[in-house]
Order: structure tokens, then sequence, then C-alpha cells
């Protein structure tokens, strides 16, 4: 017998969707600050902050399409931006994660550590307050630098002194001891200042509340203009000059298969010297340089914005005397989002899933104007909540599990109403009874009225449907027997 | 010097010709590409090769559909299922419940897939494509479709929602036939075009369970 045995990892999140908001990077190597969230701040200089709740879902579906925990998806990435001597602490509060990345500095600690697993929260309980005030003098700077209101280096530090000789005459070894002394009466002893670093150290919130969040900017994205000169309006021409111009937006960067674009930007100046912008977005980040010389991606996805530019402004200018097509007069093309992805990732993709390139079928859904249905089956008879749509090669392992619930659809067809058609009581009809079905009747007020009486019902012409009767007598078709 | 493989060692050029044909059925017969599993259909989609396009007519409600399923269940390479019917989504549990491994069926929906999917047939990532009752498909559509299958090996089943007949052929299509529910107990191939003809019956309960457990 086959028992699968599930080891509690103490130094993981216990939940599965859970998900940390920010991570304090400490690197003696220099690396991009833009490796996991495009919203950075630079704390000091080997250390950067990172809010990775702006990627929260991006990380997820990377989480569930390798199969892994949080831990393994983000060290291999880590290790190839910063090297083996990094030390990361992904936590719900920046300054949380400040303290603990002091204290693992202070014990020559390396690698990743989420705060919020059992293991790391039980140790951040034994910090002390050398590493509690230590941070502090980096905060106070920030506070300067930025000007914060009611921010002044000399009563922070003498409340500093003041909080420390009040440690030392009644002799509490770490804060978390204190923990039960509320914000506000720190506050009102020390200044709110102290106050505040208080509350941040002890809250389970994620918001900044007065926390200098500094926004690091990133440096200057590439863009290309065009002049024409003469007005083009054929997407033969247009897509000739486009590759010319992508060409170029290329030889702005040197060449780095880890950079990825999601979003591009192109404005279009029009005939009558209107201006359109419109977005080439991808739905898996894109590498341009991969994608030389033909730009393939780019250019389906340049094609169907033009495709509809042109049916939206021939609808609207139909009853103007204007030429078929408005033509273009000059565009600029602009990088407006990117993300750093290490090729690790890339070649996981690859390997994994039982031989399904995954990013092949990515990069051609990037090149399609809608996206691949996946789905994958769930553990309910109710037919609407008996399987889920998810995005591409994010199957769950255990998807074998709900094959009691799937196998209760084999008599059902293959396409269904989204939103189940009312239909008069079908007397001609030939009724076969499928099954009986009563969707959480603990969860509404009239249990009767979840019980549905299933069928398949055939018509004269022997044409069947799959309809459904609920205890009222109404009757809805739900499928056809296509 | 290096010695002729012990088949080619026949003294007659006929005889040599003739034991390469052999191999070459032999060949044939291991790599049939769409397999179900169930005897009857597997001999009427023995000769169907990687570049062919098959013609299906099922017209709607007569459940034809569960036919061409059975030959996406066994081992299928990567598949697409490109379909337009109108309000109707694809209801996956049916899908599972009939063993077809949806981490290599996909969909899709377009009614005028040659035109909008264009990418997706100038490229060999699906090895199956189904077109389902496309809205548009013009003759110059399936014979792009039917060429880019060819230079890419892959299989096209395009269904047609009305029922095929031999008057109005298609010079594309390898296989043309019709499927349905003829009864209860029962589904009806009848084939237009392809080295079988005429009309095969196979019982339900082969395709999928018998509706009588439930009366």
């Amino acid at each position: 017998m086959n028992v699968t045995t599930k080891v509690i990892d103490l130094a993981e999140l216990s939940r599965d969707d859970e998900f940390p908001f920010f991570a304090a990077i400490y690197s003696p190597v220099p690396g991009s600050p833009f490796v996991l969230s495009p919203t950075a701040m630079r704390w000091s200089d080997k250390l950067y902050l990172s809010r990775l709740s702006d990627c929260k879902q991006f990380w997820l579906g990377q989480k569930k399409k390798l199969r892994c925990k949080l831990t393994d998806l983000f060290t291999p990435l880590l290790e190839h931006h910063y090297g083996e001597e990094y030390v990361a602490v992904f936590g719900n509060h920046p300054w949380q994660c400040l303290l603990y990345l002091h204290y693992q500095l202070k014990h020559e600690g390396r690698g990743l550590f989420l705060l919020e697993s059992r293991l790391n929260r039980n140790i951040y309980k034994t910090l002390d307050w050398d590493c509690w005030f230590a941070p502090q003098q980096a905060l106070a700077d920030h506070l300067i630098s930025m000007n914060a209101r009611n921010f002044r280096a000399e009563s922070f530090h003498s409340y500093q002194a003041r909080m420390q000789r009040f440690i030392q005459r009644i002799g509490i070894a770490t804060p978390h001891d204190m923990i039960a002394a509320d914000a506000n009466s720190i506050k009102r002893r020390f200044g709110k200042w102290l106050g505040l670093i208080w509350h941040w150290s002890f809250s389970d919130s994620s918001d900044l509340e007065w926390f200098p969040w500094i926004k690091l900017e990133h440096e200057q994205l590439p863009w290309v203009k065009r002049d024409l000169e003469y007005p083009v309006n054929q997407w033969s021409y247009i897509e000739v000059l486009l590759r010319e111009d992508l060409s170029r937006l290329c030889e702005h960067s040197v060449r780095n298969d880890c950079e990825h674009i999601n979003r591009m930007h192109w404005k279009i100046t029009l005939f009558n010297y209107q201006q359109v912008t419109v977005e080439l977005s991808f739905r898996h980040p894109y590498s341009l340089h991969r994608d030389m010389p033909g730009f393939d991606t780019a250019l389906y996805q340049a094609r169907y914005i033009y495709d509809d530019l042109v049916r939206n402004m021939l609808a609207r200018d139909d009853d103007l005397d204007l030429p078929e097509n408005m033509p273009f007069i000059c565009w600029q093309l602009e990088v407006c989002e990117r993300i750093i992805l290490a090729p690790q990732l890339w070649e996981l993709f690859a390997r994994e899933f039982d031989q399904i390139d995954y990013q092949r079928i990515m990069a051609l859904q990037n090149k399609l104007p809608f996206a691949f249905e996946c789905y994958q089956s769930d553990a309910s008879f109710f037919p609407e909540q008996s399987f889920t749509r998810i995005p591409v090669g994010t199957h769950s392992v255990n998807e074998a599990d709900h094959s009691p619930w799937s196998s209760s659809a084999l008599n059902k067809p293959l396409f269904f109403y989204q939103h189940a058609e009312t239909i008069e009581n079908p007397t001609a009809a030939e009724k076969i009874f499928l099954e009986r079905n009563s969707n959480q009747w603990w969860l509404g007020e009239d249990a009767l009225q979840t019980i549905r009486d299933y069928y398949i019902l055939k018509d004269h012409n022997g044409r069947s449907s799959w309809a459904y009767r609920t205890q009222r007598g109404e009757w809805y078709k739900q499928g056809e027997f296509y | 010097m290096a010695s002729l493989p012990s088949q080619y060692k026949d003294a007659s050029l006929q005889q040599q010709l003739q034991t390469a044909r052999l191999l070459k059925d032999n060949l044939a017969d291991q790599s049939q590409v769409l397999q179900s599993g169930i005897d009857v259909l597997d001999e009427c989609f023995a000769q169907v090769k990687p570049g062919d396009l098959v013609e299906w007519g099922i017209p709607p409600g007569l459940n034809g559909r569960l036919i061409p399923l059975q030959l996406l269940k066994q081992q299928i390479p990567l598949s697409v299922w490109i379909y337009h019917h109108h309000g109707l989504g694809v209801f996956a549990s049916s899908w599972i419940s009939h063993g077809v491994d949806l981490q290599r069926l996909f969909f899709i929906c377009s009614d005028n897939p040659v035109k909008e999917l264009r990418p997706l047939f100038l490229e060999d990532t699906f090895k199956r494509i189904i077109i389902d009752a496309p809205r548009k498909l013009t003759r110059g559509d399936i014979a792009f479709v039917s060429q880019q299958a060819r230079q890419q090996g892959q299989i096209v089943f395009l269904i047609r929602h009305y029922f095929l007949m031999a008057k109005r052929g298609n010079p594309h299509a390898s296989l043309r036939l019709n499927t349905w529910q003829s009864s209860r107990h029962s589904f009806s191939l009848q084939f237009i075009k392809g080295p079988h003809s005429g009309k095969i019956s196979l019982p339900y309960r082969s395709v999928a369970e018998d509706h009588e457990r439930y009366n």
C-alpha cells in the first residue's frame, strides 16, 4: 500500500497559499534590486528591501508550476543573482525583516529565511535588545533624508538612551519579554517614533504605517521613435518598420537573457495629429533579445492591436470624409515594465511536468489573441464546482485524488451552459433520470432549493440535452450532448 | 569489409524489395498513431498517419463527439481543441471522466481559427489539432491547415456540425465519416471517404457507461 506521509517542515510557511509581503536582502556582491519585484528600496549599501506583494500572483503561479516550496523556488534565483553569501529574510513587515536579518548577520547565517515559518518565528522571539536597536540608525538616516514630519534626530536619540536606561533598570532581556507593553504606552513614555518601531516589531499587519518606504526608481527604460517619411496605414508596411524598431530597441541595451518584458507602450500619432497610446502586454514575461531577428511574438501582439485600432477608427469615422484607414505619421515604442528572471526558472520549466514543454506553450500563447483554457477537477459533485479553470501548467499533483467526483460526470455532456437557461416543462420530451444532486445545503437558508434532479432530455429528432429540475418544479437546460 | 544486413541478403532485387516492403509494413504496424483501445475503432483509424486531415460529420445533440474523444485518450501528445459553441463552455469533469488527460489537451475558443489563431498552425507545438465546428473556414483555410499538418506531422480533426455527404467532397481529407449515437445502446460510424466504407456500429458501453444503470 502506498502511504503518503506529510513531513512538517518547520522552516517553511504552514499554509500553501501563504506568501510574504516584503523581503530584506543583504548581499556583499552588487546585484539588481529588482530581482523579486519591480518595487524596491535601497536600505543601505548592501541591503535592499523588496515589496513582494506586487508580484504575489506571479510567484505563487511559479511555485505551483514547479511544485516546490517557497525556499526551493527562491534559493536558486537568489544564488544566481547574489552568489552564495547573501542573506534574505521574507516576512510580512519590512521592519521585522530588517531585525531578523540583522540577527542572522550577527550569527553569520546565510541563505533564505521565511520569518513566518514556525522555526524562524520562534527564533525571532529570542532577539535581544542589540538586534532591536541596531537597525534604528539607518532608519533615522532615512527619516532625515525624506524630511519626515515630527522627526528630530536629537530627540529620537535621547528617547533611545532613555529607553536603554529603563531596560537596564528593570532587567528585561529581550523585546519579546516586554510584548505585553502596548505601542501607545511606549509612545507616551519614549516618543512617537519608538512607539511606531515597537508597533512594527510585533504587528501582524503588512501596512507600512509611517515606515519610510523610499521607492527606488528604475534606470531609464529603452524607447525608440520613428518619424515616417510618408504616412502609412497598411499592416504589411507597418510590420517591416516595427521589426526594425524592435531591433533598434534591442540595440539600446546589452543582451541579457534574464531581462523579460511585461508591457510595452506603442504611442502612435495619426494623420490628424491625434495621439493614441496602446499597450502591448504579454501574458508571460517576454525576452526581446531571444526573439531576434523576427520578433514574431511582439509583432503578433502589435497586429492584434492594429486590427482593433483600425476597427474602432472605422466605426468612429464612418460618417466623416476621412481616408478609409487613418494613416500613421509617427510612433514611439517604449518598454514600460520589465522583470529580471534567472535562467534557472526557465530551464526548470522544460525539465519538469512529465516532459511537457510549458515554456513553448507559453511562448505560443504570447502570440495568440486569446489564452488557452486549462482545467483540473475539483472535489465536488455539483457540476459547476466540479472543476476549475487554471493557468497553463499549474495542474496540481494530487489531481488523481478527485477521481471519485469526476467519474460521476461520465453521462454528462462535454459542453455546458455556464449560465443555465430556463426552459418550459419538457412534457413531450423523453426524460432519462440521471441523479439527484444537492450543493452545500447547510449554507443556504432553504436547503430544499439546492436540490436538483438531473435528466437527459431527448426531443422528437433524437437530440439530447442535459437539464435539471429544481424542487420548485422549474426546469433549466444546462448542457448539450454535442 | 562491412557485410549486408541479414534481411537484405536475398539474391534477387525483387526479393530484396519484397523484404523491404515487409519491413516497412511491420514498422507501420508498430506506429499506429491514433489509438482508442477499442479494437473496431482502432482498425478504422489504423491508416491515419501524421499529416492527415480527418473530417467528421457530427450534428449537435447526437453525442457524436464521444467517438473522436476516444482517440484522444491513450497517451496523447500535446493537443488543442478549438471550439466555438454559442454560449457553451467546456464541461471539464465530463472530459476527465472519459479518461482524457487535460494536462495534455488544451482548449481555445475561436469561431475563425485560421485567421485568429494563425501562429498555432505555423508551429508544431500541438501534434493533434481539433477544429470543432468553426463558423468561418474557407476552402483556402482548409488547404492551408492541411499543408501545415503535412509539413509538421500533425493530425487534424475537422468536425462539422452537419452530416457529411459523398456528393460534396473534401480533397484534403484522407478520411471522412459521420458519427452519432444511434440508440441508447449504440453509436454509429458511417464512412464517406477512406479505406473503409459503409456503416459500423459500436456498443455504447465500449465508449461510456450505460444509462440503464441509473434507471
